[in-house]
Order: structure tokens, then sequence, then C-alpha cells
């Protein structure tokens, strides 16, 4: 990849990237400099202009707060869970808190009950002892998307905006803006039915987030995304930290880790 | 793991301290920083590395930067520290002097290193 070709794709992964226009102008300049003063090889560099400008917006991007920590106001707090399904221990005496401002990777080995606790934080399943205390609202994505394969994204949008009390106007319009986050013309799909697994994936989020909850939870989101896709979708979970959410996302993939305030262990129990 | 790979990941956990101790001995851009660094015997930092870290100071307003035009080919951008900059700079050198006596002590009073591992 030549150098002009190079800074030409750091152009437009900023872009893709919200960097604002002048910072992108910036980072791009001074790419240029830098490689024509190490005469370098832009790939050796700085590697791809994905993955660079990845690390760059996540080093631009203000720290606004709330700040998780003791300080930050708690979400939900989930105290002493257990829960199995017959002889399977899933949940032993496990305790999580959420705070405002934060995002949470949990992270476990398949089938250590990342899934169970999500849905028992959404309120979709009861555990056999423990409580959850939840101050707030709560979207959650599950790892198996639950669509009608044969409404459109769009009416999904007013289906569940109106089910979370939201015009059907203000559901469009806040669900139109949520996909353009994660490169995505919700407008145009056709019925669900004959969506690609990503883009069902993409309305899941879209759904999770609507009705601006406090606390989202999303299952294994990123399953399915291509790579752009994936990287939006960290950018549009940064973003809602900014806004002071709590962000939970489950996943198998460890890499996850790097964009989480805090990393909660799933862990595995045997068969008693 | 390959003992570059170490020395490496120090670098990682050291570089913004590194280029605040940098710009205390006045301003300097992007590559003359890397350039720096390398003649010091700290390591060779990619681009990668570098600007974000850059970003991230600023961003926490350590450092300041201004543009200046290039002679021939690019502007350049040139970053200098700030008064908080300079108190970071004196917190870091202070918490990184202990940590290396730390590590320094453990290291010779557990001097013997068995092969029977």
């Amino acid at each position: 990849m030549t150098p002009e070709t190079w800074l030409d794709e750091l152009a437009h992964e900023l872009t893709v990237r919200h960097v604002g226009a002048d910072d992108a102008m910036q980072a791009v300049v001074e790419a240029q400099a830098f490689l024509a003063d190490s005469d370098g090889d832009p790939l050796v560099e700085f590697g791809s202009p994905g993955d660079y400008a990845l690390r760059l917006a996540t080093s631009l991007r203000p720290s606004a707060p709330p700040r998780s920590g003791r300080g930050a106001k708690t979400l939900v707090m989930a105290d002493s869970l257990w829960k199995s399904f017959g002889k399977h221990h899933v949940l032993r005496d496990f305790s999580v808190v959420l705070r405002a401002g934060s995002v949470s990777v949990l992270i476990g080995a398949n089938g250590a009950g990342k899934s169970t606790l999500m849905r028992i934080l959404a309120g979709l399943l009861a555990p056999d002892s423990g409580t959850v205390w939840a101050e707030c609202s709560v979207g959650y994505s599950p790892q198996a998307p639950s669509l009608n394969d044969y409404l459109t994204p769009v009416e999904h949008v007013r289906l569940f905006g109106t089910a979370a009390g939201m015009s059907q106007e203000v559901a469009s319009r806040a669900g139109a803006r949520l996909a353009e986050c994660l490169g995505w013309d919700l407008a145009k799909e056709s019925v669900c039915g004959s969506l690609s697994g990503g883009t069902r994936q993409k309305l899941n989020v879209v759904l999770a987030g609507l009705h601006t909850p406090e606390v989202i939870l999303l299952d294994e989101p990123h399953q399915g995304l291509d790579y752009e896709s994936s990287a939006m979708l960290w950018d549009l979970i940064a973003a809602w930290r900014d806004q002071g959410k709590h962000v939970l996302v489950a996943s198998h993939i460890r890499e996850a880790i790097v964009h989480a305030d805090t990393v909660i262990e799933v862990p595995r129990l045997s068969k008693e | 793991m390959q003992s570059t790979d170490i020395a490496t990941s120090w670098v990682r956990g050291t570089l913004e301290t590194c280029l605040l101790a940098l710009l205390a001995r006045g301003e300097a851009y992007g590559y003359q920083l890397t350039q720096e660094l390398a003649q010091r015997g700290i390591g060779q930092i990619p681009g990668g590395s570098l600007y974000p870290a850059l970003a991230r100071l600023e961003k926490a307003e350590l450092i300041t930067s201004q543009w200046r035009p290039g002679v021939s080919g690019p502007g350049r951008k040139y970053y200098r520290l700030t008064g908080q900059g300079r108190q970071a700079l004196a917190a870091h050198s202070q918490s990184w002097r202990e940590f290396a006596a730390n590590v320094q002590e453990l290291l010779s009073s557990g001097a013997e290193v068995s092969d029977d591992a």
C-alpha cells in the first residue's frame, strides 16, 4: 500500500469513527509528515488505517463525567444470585453492581452463565435466590435476536417504541439515529426474514437502546458484524457510557476487555 | 516471552511519562520525539503508538500543540509541556523512582535464579 493510499484510507476511517473534521485533518497531515521524515512503511509504522483510526478516536474522545467509580450512581445491584438448571449450577452466590457512566465486559467460557445473568438482570428470568435492585430503565439485546421475520426493521422500531411508551414518530427517529451510528439505513430494508445475521444483530442493538435506557445489556452484540461495524458499535457503546449509561457487554472474545472500564468474570461451575 | 517483547511492554507502560520528560526539555514534533527515544535506547516507537499517546496527553491538558508550516512538504505539529504537565511529570518521576527501587530490590534480593524448573 502506498503512503498516499494509506493516508486516504485513514481519512475515510477517521470520518467513519466520527472524529471531527479538524482533528481528522490534523491526524492525516501529522501522519503524512511522520512518514515523510521516517521514510517508513505506513503499515509498519501505524498499522492498518482502520486500526490506527480506532486507536486515535479512542484517545481523542472526551472523557465526560460521570465516570465509573465509587462516586458514580448505582443503577443496578444484584446481590447473592443463585441459579441452577436441574443439576447444573450456573450462578452461585454471584453479586454485581452496575454504576453510571461505565462499560463492563462480561467474560466467561461458553455455557458459564453469561446469558443467564443477562436475562436475570433484564428481569426476564427469576433467580432461585438473591435479589436484583434496579432503579432505572433497562434495555436488553439477547444473544439470539427475537425478531419477527415478517416485519421490517422500521415496523420493529415502531412496535418496540410503542411498547416503551414512545410515539411512533419519536421511536422512528431514535431508531434511524442509532442505526446511522452503526452505518446502517434501516428504512431501506425489507422484512427481517431476509436480513443477514449481522444486520439482524444491528437491529437488536438499536431496539435495546431505542427508549434511551440507563442500563443497556448487550449479549454477544458483535456476533456476525464485520470489522467496520464492530468498531462502530464499540464507538456507540463508548458514547452511551459518556452519556452516563452503564453498558454491560457479554463477550466470549477476550479482546473485548480493552474496551471495558470493568471486567466481570462469570466462573464456570461444575455439575453436582 | 522474548526479552524484546518484555522491553516493548515496558516502553508501552512508560511512554507517556517519557514523552512528558522529553517535552520538559523543550518543544518537539512527533518524529523528533521518536528519534530522541531511539537515541536514548528506550526503543523504536511506531507512529501508531506515538500519536494516540500524544492525543491522550493533550486531552488531559498536560501538553499543548501548535502547527507550523513546513519549509517543504507537510506542516508539523509542535508539542510543548503545560504547567499541569510539569506537575504531572514531577508526580510520575516520584512514583517511578519508588517503583523502580522496589523492582530493583526484588531482583537483587532473589538474585539466584534456579535452573531446576
